[in-house]
């Protein structure tokens, strides 16, 4: 039987910053991811972290924007938690040996970003998330934390709402083992591949969320999905740091249309905001086969080659174009879930003991209905320490771990086996997440009306039902990647429920929950958190209310 | 559209111990990644195909992989543009190896598992040693300072952070890895990743243990079994210049006074040819990097190298206006670049 | 055509034969070589390693020798190739004044004049003091440190090597102002002269005689110095062996190292290398290899030592050139090799006289 005291589900940002304060605090600790923790998906964040470094910046302000960035539905004690810590947080990140970009002075340099009042979103050029992922891998290797890597992790296990584990199939040999913990952290981040096109990496399939909603806990917030205003033709991301350093939106018509919908902050107005304006665009007929221009010759070749390295070669690589000649075409991409796995600000659950989460897959929520650039590597930094620090006091504290039981690994292994005896002529799972997503997008997508998501949901439903007769095509057990990819697509599904419920019942436009139907934000009905549980037909949808401290929700403009 | 036939080495540990070509045949939309491609196959075709995968825009480092035998990130690499070479490598097939993959009159893409690494599966191999290596380098800041004020950052300037830029944008994919002719020729060096990684922290300003991690280096796997054959550079698919970055290390080693190598007395036998005549004397090689028991270990061919004339024994003759180049070296011994 | 000739270190050492050969096939196809008689050294990437600005100098001193004759330099060496190319692109890139090349951005911003002392919670002030060797910032503003000393850091560009080098050749009233192309002989007799021309020239066709190509690393890679033919599937041997008449054989080791480099400091890795490119050739038919650096020449052969590995010659390229325009073997050389010609020799029905 593996034991740990903490296990910790995911080894991004936040997993492996969860891992070093939790082994710093004098845990056992011991991190399982399904890929390798360089592999995960923190790389491909681009743009930066925010804080409030600078002399002139402060905490408050940077709260302000992000409260007025979540549309008034973040909770206001967990933003200010999350700012404050900010700047110690980044220095302590820099003190790991994270490299960042500098100011002539040598500060870590900062830029302005979407949403933002003042410059201050840290960047290392335009691989941010990129270095600092690498850089706690090394923390962690430094500590020689354990890492069970490539270990697929199907199942919460707990008993009577305290956790005592989970089953993870080990891919090396396809077999399920219980992996016991007194704490298990949650930080297996986003579940955007519910649509087609996603920014995310193929494998960003929810688990964690899939698997808490599947063990009775309750999510959170789960339709208030971001699309980012700048992703290429197979959702690749370009950050939103370019238009930080002076990239321009254009539409067919050679306008800088922003004017339009956001007069004071044009590009740099909240993402939401952006993807709407070029939806909009796009559907009225100005954009150029479906995308629209992200100019980059205003920042200079010089600058381009040294801030914006990435976002060249992913520009010639795959759209084709160098953005130091000729614009970038671009359109908005489902990319970050402000929902997720509901927890406070130590990243506890409320419905189970000894469950944590931290970055994208919880909702505590510092981001409400729609995100700021910059904050989700901060959330991920604040919360995995904090998460595990709070872990690592619950492991320690009280008596010897219960362990996984053998029954749930005889009942993974079972699973497991029954997928494989099915027909072979069944369902394959990658039509079935095929279909999810090409409906997601059409009928949960930008722009949301009662018809459609309706529709949507009955669709989700009926995939589900076909799901229930998906079978794996091939039973070799050595590194068979079509098991966890057969059981992320169920995830999928469960998630994608949720997905369209919350939209259907959201009877308003918030954040990134746009209701053609229902165009105006609802304080007064809607300024709640939707919390989904699972029952037995399916999510039901509940309500929680919104901590409001210092900011009474005013109207939002950029 | 591009048309193309995959021809994928396979390996199931399950059925055997021997690996087997497997065709596939695709039809796929231009600006088709092979990763891409190995993806249709997968999740349309046939599920038992195992490669590893993630960001599919080549930051995550997964999809290592030889493609036409050259290894590369699968994910940035155009399929029309491998079908191009598979097109290439049959039309002057008498003149390659078919690497057991005969192409059969149908040119195809050769995808194979990276090299210098045990396989798994197919395409996923066992990188336990890869990052063995790495961690061999101790990749991990080490200030002398371990606790600064946590309100303030140590300082860098742009300049500072320019130089490391190269370096920290290693994916650790292990491309340069699977190809290296060192590591195939001596299994224990280090390799050139790890390098890569050392020099990353050589070359930052906030680290205290430049001096350390150099001479670490500078054993018997380390740096100076880098054969200067440049397949890393030419493999990188972040374009890392990886061998220059080696080069890097090298110089910095020798100016924290690390020079006891052989390979760093190989160099200095050219130095001194150099000043004598403006050119090296190779026969003076052997005994200068070697010593009496390398030169000893040399003896028989040297002997039939004498008894042959190939020795051309008897003093070289300098180059026209030698002076120069005497002054040239002179001036770079004094500024205390080769230390004497 | 016409070039400044290179010979390289080997070619006037203990490979004259290269030397001979080269001269034989220039004169027959009325190629014209002007030697460089005060080049250096090239360096070889050896002094590169322990001293960048020494190479740097050295090897642009050659260039500055074929640049005051107007002429391109050829050269007989894989390594004098790709180092007199690094040298050269250096300078160019110095000249064009982006600094850093268009992948990664390893330079300073010349706007960029650190001179503050760090301020508090910093640690880069505990440096120890450097003796007067210039600190960052002190420079003429593009913060460039050069030649620091223990304990401080260098900057990883070779514009600190072409900086330095650009003052040392001064110091000698040397100026090298760009714009030198360095070829090998094997680009030469490839497209210059072309395998049509060739073959048309070609009095004794090698017929029957099975040439394995060793095409060395330096001559192809890094592919963007080496642009001459496809880096990872080049055909220019193959193409000359054929036009000469032999049968080029297609083995394993055709684009792998000789391990010279590390030959004589890490000798059981460049012997590995050595005899396996040795083997890999025999294993598939060959009577010969033939290659177009002096330097994999040398490690071919000193390869061949142990009693396990194949006796296997090892031709130079212009001596295979030289045979197929009908020039005798003794003028080529082919006597003056450490592993013996004779059963190539033999092969052709020819003695040497």
């Amino acid at each position: 039987m593996i034991a740990h005291e903490v296990l910790i589900i995911g080894a991004g940002l936040a997993g492996m910053r969860a891992a070093v304060a939790a082994h710093d605090a004098g845990a056992d600790v011991a991190l399982v991811s399904k890929v390798h923790p360089v592999r995960s998906h923190t790389c491909c964040a681009q743009g930066g972290i925010n804080a409030a470094l600078g002399d002139d910046d402060s905490w408050e302000a940077h709260m302000f924007d992000t409260v007025k960035g979540s549309d008034y539905l973040g909770d206001q004690d967990a933003i200010e938690i999350m700012c404050r810590a900010a700047p110690r947080d980044i220095r302590a990140m820099e003190h790991m040996g994270c490299p960042f970009s500098r100011f002539e002075n040598g500060r870590i340099a900062q830029r302005p970003f979407g949403g933002a009042g003042f410059p201050r979103t840290a960047y290392a050029a335009d691989i941010s998330g990129f270095v600092l992922l690498h850089t706690m891998y090394e923390q962690v290797v430094r500590r020689e934390i354990p890492i069970y890597q490539e270990w697929y992790v199907t199942r919460l296990v707990l008993d009577d709402g305290v956790v005592r584990g989970v089953v993870a199939v080990d891919m090396l040999t396809g077999r399920p083992h219980g992996m016991s913990g007194k704490a298990v952290v949650l930080a297996t981040g986003p579940a955007s591949r519910i649509y087609e096109s996603s920014s995310n990496s193929v494998d960003c399939t929810g688990d964690g969320m899939g698997m808490a909603y599947r063990a009775g806990l309750p999510l959170m917030d789960m339709e208030f999905v971001q699309f980012h205003p700048t992703g290429l033709r197979n959702g690749v991301l370009i950050t939103e740091g370019c238009r930080g350093e002076g990239g321009i939106l254009l539409n067919a018509d050679g306008e800088r249309f922003m004017a339009k919908y956001a007069p004071n902050k044009m590009e740099l107005a909240s993402r939401d905001v952006v993807s709407r304006a070029e939806a909009t665009e796009i559907a009225e007929g100005r954009g150029i086969d479906g995308f629209i221009m992200l100019d980059l010759r205003p920042i200079g070749p010089e600058r381009i080659k040294t801030n914006l390295l990435q976002v060249r070669e992913l520009s010639m690589d795959i759209a084709g174009v160098d953005p130091c000649e000729a614009p970038i075409p671009i359109r908005p991409t489902p990319h970050y879930f402000m929902g997720g796995v509901q927890c406070d600000a130590d990243g506890r659950s409320p419905a189970a003991e000894g469950l944590f989460c931290a970055g994208e897959v919880s909702c505590i929520s510092v981001h409400g209905a729609n995100r700021l650039g910059g904050n989700s590597l901060l959330d991920a930094v604040v919360f995995g320490r904090r998460s595990g620090e709070a872990a690592a006091a619950a492991a320690t504290a009280g008596g010897a771990p219960a362990g996984v039981p053998q029954s749930a690994v005889d009942d993974q292994e079972a699973e497991i086996a029954a997928l494989a005896a099915r027909d072979a002529a069944g369902e394959r799972q990658a039509d079935i997440r095929e279909e999810l997503q090409t409906l997601m997008f059409a009928r949960v997508g930008i722009w949301r009306d009662r018809g459609a998501l309706q529709a949507g949901l009955d669709e989700v439903r009926a995939l589900k039902e076909r799901y229930g007769r998906v079978s794996l095509g091939h039973g070799g057990r050595v590194f068979n990647t079509e098991l966890p990819q057969v059981l992320e697509t169920g995830n999928l599904l469960d998630l994608a429920e949720c997905v369209a419920l919350g939209a259907l019942n959201r009877e308003e436009s918030r954040g990134s929950h746009a209701r053609v139907d229902f165009p105006d934000r609802d304080d007064e009905t809607w300024m709640k958190h939707s919390v989904f549980t699972r029952g037995d037909d399916g999510p039901e949808c509940s309500y929680s209310p919104v901590t409001v401290t210092r900011h009474p929700p005013e109207v939002r403009t950029y | 559209m591009v048309t193309a036939t995959l021809a994928v080495r396979r390996f199931d540990p399950e059925q055997g111990e021997e690996s087997r070509w497997q065709r596939y045949d695709v039809e796929l939309p231009d600006g088709t990644t092979v990763l891409e491609a190995l993806m249709f196959v997968q999740e349309h075709v046939d599920g038992s195909l195992a490669f590893r995968r993630s960001c599919r825009h080549g930051v995550c480092g997964s999809c290592g992989m030889r493609v036409n035998g050259c290894a590369r990130l699968a994910c940035n690499t155009q399929l029309a543009a491998v079908v191009e070479e598979a097109e290439r490598r049959a039309a002057h097939a008498h003149h390659t190896v078919g690497a057991d993959a005969p192409d059969d009159g149908r040119p195809s893409v050769r995808i194979e598992p990276l090299g210098n690494m045990p396989v798994i599966k197919d395409l996923v191999t066992d990188m336990t040693v890869f990052w063995e290596k790495l961690r061999r380098v101790q990749p991990w800041l080490q200030p002398l300072d371990e606790s600064p004020s946590p309100d303030a950052e140590r300082r860098m300037t742009p300049a500072q952070y320019a130089v490391l830029a190269e370096g920290l944008m290693c994916v650790e994919c292990g491309a340069c890895y699977s190809d290296c002719i060192a590591v195939e020729a001596a299994p224990e060096f280090v390799g050139p990743t790890a390098l890569v990684k050392a020099y990353r922290y050589a070359y930052d300003v906030r680290d205290d243990q430049t001096h350390r991690r150099l001479y670490d280096l500078s054993d018997e796997h380390g740096m100076w079994e880098c054969t200067r054959c440049y397949t890393c550079t030419q493999r990188c698919p972040k374009h890392l210049r990886v061998r220059e970055l080696i080069g890097r290390l090298a110089e910095l080693s020798q100016i924290e006074g690390l020079s006891s190598d052989a390979a760093v007395k190989r160099a200095k036998a050219f130095v001194e040819g150099i000043e004598e005549t403006g050119r090296v004397d190779e026969r003076t090689l052997p005994l200068a990097t070697g010593g009496p028991q390398g030169a000893l270990g040399d003896l028989p061919a040297a002997a039939r190298a004498a008894a042959s004339g190939k020795m051309k024994l008897g003093k070289r003759e300098a180059v026209d206006d030698v002076e120069t180049v005497r002054r040239v070296v002179a001036r770079a011994k004094e500024s205390g670049g080769t230390t004497p | 055509m016409k070039y400044a000739y290179y010979p390289g270190c080997y070619a006037k050492g203990t490979a004259p034969e290269l030397d001979a050969a080269t001269r034989a096939v220039c004169e027959a196809l009325d190629i014209g070589l002007v030697e460089l008689t005060a080049a250096p050294c090239c360096g070889a990437g050896d002094v590169q390693q322990i001293d960048g600005p020494l190479g740097q100098t050295l090897a642009e001193m050659t260039l500055a020798q074929a640049e005051e004759l107007g002429l391109d330099v050829l050269t007989v060496c894989n390594v004098c190739t790709l180092t007199l190319r690094q040298a050269a692109a250096g300078v160019a890139e110095e000249l064009k004044g982006d600094g850093g090349g268009a992948r990664c951005a390893a330079v300073a911003d010349p706007a960029c004049a650190v001179d503050e002392r760090p301020g508090e919670g910093s640690t880069v002030g505990d440096r120890p003091e450097t003796d007067g060797v210039p600190q960052p910032g002190e420079d003429d503003g593009d913060a460039v440190v050069v030649r620091p000393g223990v304990g401080h850091l260098w900057p990883a560009s070779s514009a600190v090597a072409v900086k330095e080098a650009k003052a040392a050749l001064a110091e000698q009233g040397i100026r090298y102002g760009g714009g030198v192309e360095v070829t090998h002989l094997l680009w030469a007799l490839w497209k210059q002269v072309g395998v049509t021309r060739l073959e048309s020239l070609v009095t004794r066709r090698l017929g029957g005689l099975r040439l394995a190509p060793f095409y060395g690393c330096q001559l192809l890679r890094p592919g963007d110095l080496n642009q001459d033919d496809v880096s990872d599937d080049p055909s220019a041997l193959e193409e000359l062996i054929e036009a000469c008449g032999a049968s080029p054989v297609a083995y394993g080791s055709r684009l792998r190292c000789c391990g010279w480099p590390v030959m004589y400091s890490r000798r059981r890795a460049a012997s590995s290398m050595a005899s396996a490119a040795v083997r890999s050739a025999a294993a598939a038919g060959a009577d010969a290899m033939v290659t177009p650096c002096p330097l994999c020449h040398a490690a071919l052969e000193a390869g061949q030592s142990g009693d396990d590995v194949p006796r296997l010659p090892i031709l130079h390229l212009p001596q295979v050139v030289g045979l197929a325009l009908g020039l005798e073997p003794s003028r080529l050389r082919l006597d003056d090799h450490l592993v013996d010609t004779r059963p190539v020799m033999a092969r052709l029905g020819l003695t040497f006289s």
